[in-house]
């Protein structure tokens, strides 16, 4: 054997073994993304609507009761902290794999202060994605060649013990993707990318995040600008885009200096010819939210979930298809809101 | 560019396999461009200039010398070296000067500073390739080596990029040949260049990164973690800078093994020294030469030095006379040590006064040592008697390491003063551990402790001169392929820690 021939095979040899060592340590037993993500790709039928987001998203939408709902196949495709960024790549990876009609793309205000992308929510979609030009421009896009690092040598960015890891990979429910590793006693999997929460918030809790609204600044440079691609991909490719804000306490939102923000996204809603559903803004009668609704600050509960979803279907099913239909269901103003229909998190 | 990263591990390969493949006599070219984007991609860009002004004021002063008397000829290495050295003092030792300037102004009872600290933008490598090309041009003057007859051969000695972020400081003979030799792929070479890349990373991620999170929590925390705290946090830091410093050697002379440069080694197990001027010949060992060399020798031969020789011993007697020289010129090289280290007053005690110190009085006090150790019968050849000089050392450098992790002089005193003065909680040490991600969990703690028994192993094995990659390589392909699986391990389950960029890449 040559002597190049014969260093290329050991440096193999050698990369194969990090690469098993890589699987020890690399812990995704418990990824609801994984699993979520899995079922996107090997979805029985089209999936018509997908809802995107952060965890407020993964915790507030449940795609069996919209999909119910609204006679269409609804999917939720929310993740852990997942940014405007993260919301574009992962449409474009739905779209891939499905003939999308409707994306419900959520704006809450806190996914759009940070001025770049984050690494470890990037991480948590890349890991899952299919190999293709979408995840590495979106890898690259936030991490350059240290998120290619990560993306080969995933244990970089989430490690486990080995020991556990490896019993939880090897079996057949993670091999299967099956729900045993991602039912917890405070919350759960429900499929199609819904994870229900069993913890309820209750009089006393802490209600404050830490992002808060620039009055000259509602939106940084780098969501705007993310905002605008997703906006010009759905137009490209004949994807109704929908803006909606999933519910947030009001001992939470009352804090902030909201309306400037909502202005802004109604404002950039009808310059685009969007909709924009802020179930923040809804008015008396259509959704009553209590503690038990809210598991944090920023959290709907399951039950709070299942209640707020069958709303959400609802006025999206109806006012998604006639611009005047949304008046009727929204304040004009976040003030109106807190006067007439706070929740009980205010009241 | 980070040197622990895909990134310049690309970097490399694409640089070697253009080198290797390319035919003639000029290969060095690949090596001074691979160097230069290096460079730009590390520093500012217009930091260039002070690198092409050291190489052209050298190089045009090693022309000047020839054929010159010797008083011309002193007056161009004046100038030469002056300006060189200047530069460097201006970028990175200028609050050096500033502070000592407004603490003469706090003597006079100057309530505001009379001068302001500045920021300047020093270029990479500059403490490194500084002294490195005036040891070129010392040596030039000297006549012990020809001129470089290339500038663009001598601005690759200045800037070869593996030795931009950390030194080792080369002399020209040493690297001349391999640097210029037109060197192709070579089997052994590169494998051993790879495994000793392997040994930097245990060292720098398994063992370094998890120290330093162990110091970092003692350090953030004084008020909690104090007392004794404050000696643990100073010997972790001094096995971290260890990791840290020669593991990042480890890489860079792996790095320059697989394109056929070698550099000269700039630690040999400086933990098993039996004393301080022992550990100074282990540890950073070619800036110790460098002073030694260029500093230490010329002082020995200046008129100024040779004076003071005579003076002292006029005033006392022989003997005392020239221990009293010696010691005043081993003071100008601590001095020289301290600053080089950093722009700090903190530099100069910790990593200069603070040896010189040390040393001396073990100079002065070697007899009374040695009657004191003979009765008490212990045997200096005695493997405990090695052990305890070895700890002894372990603990003064620890000393050194408090000032230089310190954030200025103050803070180190206050340091000292609190680890006396304050009892220690001893219910906090597990806090050490739980509360820290890099350490804590069965996997962390095995990597932890197995990574430093391998790196003892190597150390014990260099200590006696031996080579253990040599070593490993005469086994058989189970017992070698064990040992690489181990060291791949080692690195894999620790690429999660948290890292810090090298200690000495700022300098």
């Amino acid at each position: 054997m040559s002597d190049k021939l014969r260093l290329t095979t050991k440096i193999l040899m050698a990369c194969l073994i990090a690469l098993v060592f890589n699987w020890t340590a690399f812990d995704s037993v418990q990824s609801y993304t994984r699993i979520m993500l899995h079922e996107m790709y090997k979805y029985d039928g089209n999936i018509d609507a997908v809802i995107v987001g952060g965890s407020e998203v993964l915790k507030g939408y449940d795609s069996n009761i919209a999909s119910k709902i609204m006679n269409q196949n609804v999917f939720n495709l929310g993740s852990a902290s997942q940014q405007l960024g993260g919301s574009y790549a992962i449409i474009k990876e739905a779209n891939k794999n499905h003939k999308i009609e409707t994306v419900f793309l959520d704006v809450g205000f806190q996914r759009n202060q940070a001025d770049k992308e984050g690494e470890l929510q990037t991480y948590i979609l890349t890991d899952f994605f299919h190999f293709g030009i979408n995840k590495y421009s979106y890898l690259y896009q936030t991490a350059g060649f240290k998120g290619i690092e990560n993306d080969i040598m995933p244990c970089i960015h989430r490690h486990g013990e080995p020991i556990h890891v490896i019993k939880g990979k090897l079996t057949e429910d993670y091999r299967k993707y099956g729900y045993k590793n991602v039912t917890h006693d405070t919350e759960k999997y429900m499929g199609s990318g819904f994870v229900y929460s069993y913890k309820n918030a209750k009089h006393g809790d802490y209600f404050e995040i830490e992002e808060n609204i620039v009055s000259n600044n509602v939106m940084s440079d780098f969501a705007k600008r993310k905002l605008k691609e997703i906006t010009n991909y759905c137009y490209q490719n004949d994807i109704k885009l929908v803006l909606i804000e999933t519910p947030l306490p009001d001992a939470t939102l009352s804090k902030e200096n909201y309306q400037p923000y909502v202005d802004y996204m109604r404002e950039y809603a009808n310059k685009n010819g969007l909709q924009y559903l802020n179930f923040n803004l809804l008015k008396k009668g259509y959704l009553e939210l209590t503690f038990d609704d809210f598991s944090d600050a920023v959290h709907l509960s399951g039950k709070g979930a299942q209640k707020f979803t069958g709303v959400f279907s609802d006025v999206s099913a109806k006012a998604t298809n006639n611009s005047e239909e949304v008046k009727k269901y929204f304040y004009d103003t976040y003030l109106k809101k807190i006067n007439e229909n706070p929740d009980e998190t205010m009241r | 560019m980070d040197i622990v990263t895909l990134e310049y591990f690309i970097f490399i390969f694409f640089t070697a396999l253009i080198y290797w493949s390319l035919k003639g006599k000029n290969k060095w070219i690949v090596l001074l461009f691979s160097s230069l984007i290096f460079f730009f991609a590390n520093s500012k860009p217009s930091t260039v200039l002070y690198m092409l002004y050291s190489t052209t004021s050298v190089y045009f002063g090693t022309i000047l010398l020839e054929k010159r008397d010797e008083r011309k000829k002193q007056i161009i290495a004046g100038a030469v070296i002056i300006s060189n050295l200047a530069i460097l003092a201006v970028l990175k030792y200028s609050n050096l000067f500033i502070d000592a300037v407004n603490f003469v102004g706090i003597l006079f009872d100057n309530s505001e500073p009379i001068l302001h600290r500045v920021s300047l933008i020093a270029p990479l490598a500059i403490s490194f390739y500084t002294l490195q090309i005036i040891g070129y041009f010392i040596d030039c003057y000297r006549g012990e080596i020809k001129p470089e007859q290339n500038i663009f051969k001598l601005l690759l000695f200045t800037c070869y990029f593996p030795m931009m972020v950390s030194g080792p400081i080369c002399r020209f003979s040493d690297v001349q040949n391999s640097l210029f030799n037109n060197n192709s792929f070579d089997y052994q070479r590169v494998s051993l260049g790879i495994k000793r890349i392997a040994l930097g990373l245990i060292k720098k991620i398994a063992i370094g990164n998890r120290l330093f999170s162990v110091v970092s929590i003692i350090d953030a925390d004084i008020s909690t973690y104090s007392g004794y705290y404050i000696w643990i946090s100073a010997l972790l830091y001094s096995l971290y800078l260890y990791m840290d410093f020669s593991g990042c050697m480890d890489i860079i002379s792996g790095v320059s093994n697989i394109l056929g440069v070698k550099l000269p080694d700039n630690f040999k197990a400086p933990f098993f020294s039996r004393s301080t001027r022992e550990f100074w010949r282990r540890w950073h060992i070619t800036l110790g030469a460098w002073l030694r060399d260029y500093v230490l020798d010329s002082l020995l031969k200046s008129r100024i030095y040779i004076n003071i020789t005579k003076i002292s011993i006029k005033k006392l007697d022989k003997k005392r006379g020239r221990n009293l020289s010696v010691y005043i010129s081993m003071l100008s090289v601590w001095i020289c040590m301290g600053i080089w280290h950093g722009n700090g007053w903190k530099y100069v005690l910790g990593e200069g006064l603070w040896y010189w110190m040390v040393i001396v009085l073990g100079m002065m006090l070697e007899s009374k040592f040695n009657n004191l150790r003979n009765s008490l019968k212990i045997d200096a050849n005695s493997n405990c008697w090695h052990i305890f000089q070895s700890i002894r050392t372990l603990i003064i450098f620890s000393v050194g390491n408090l000032f230089f992790k310190a954030t200025n002089l103050n803070s180190a005193f206050n340091q000292i003063i609190k680890s006396f003065s304050v009892r220690g909680d001893i219910g906090v040490f597990s806090n050490l551990i739980s509360d820290n991600s890099n350490i804590r969990g069965l996997t962390n703690v095995s990597v932890l402790l197995v990574a430093i028994l391998l790196v003892l192993i190597v150390d014990i094995l260099i200590y006696k001169d031996k080579d253990v990659f040599k070593i490993i390589a005469k086994k058989g392909f189970l017992a070698r392929w064990t040992v690489y699986t181990l060291m791949i391990a080692l690195i894999v389950l620790s690429l999660g820690t948290h890292s810090v960029p090298f200690a000495y890449a700022m300098f």
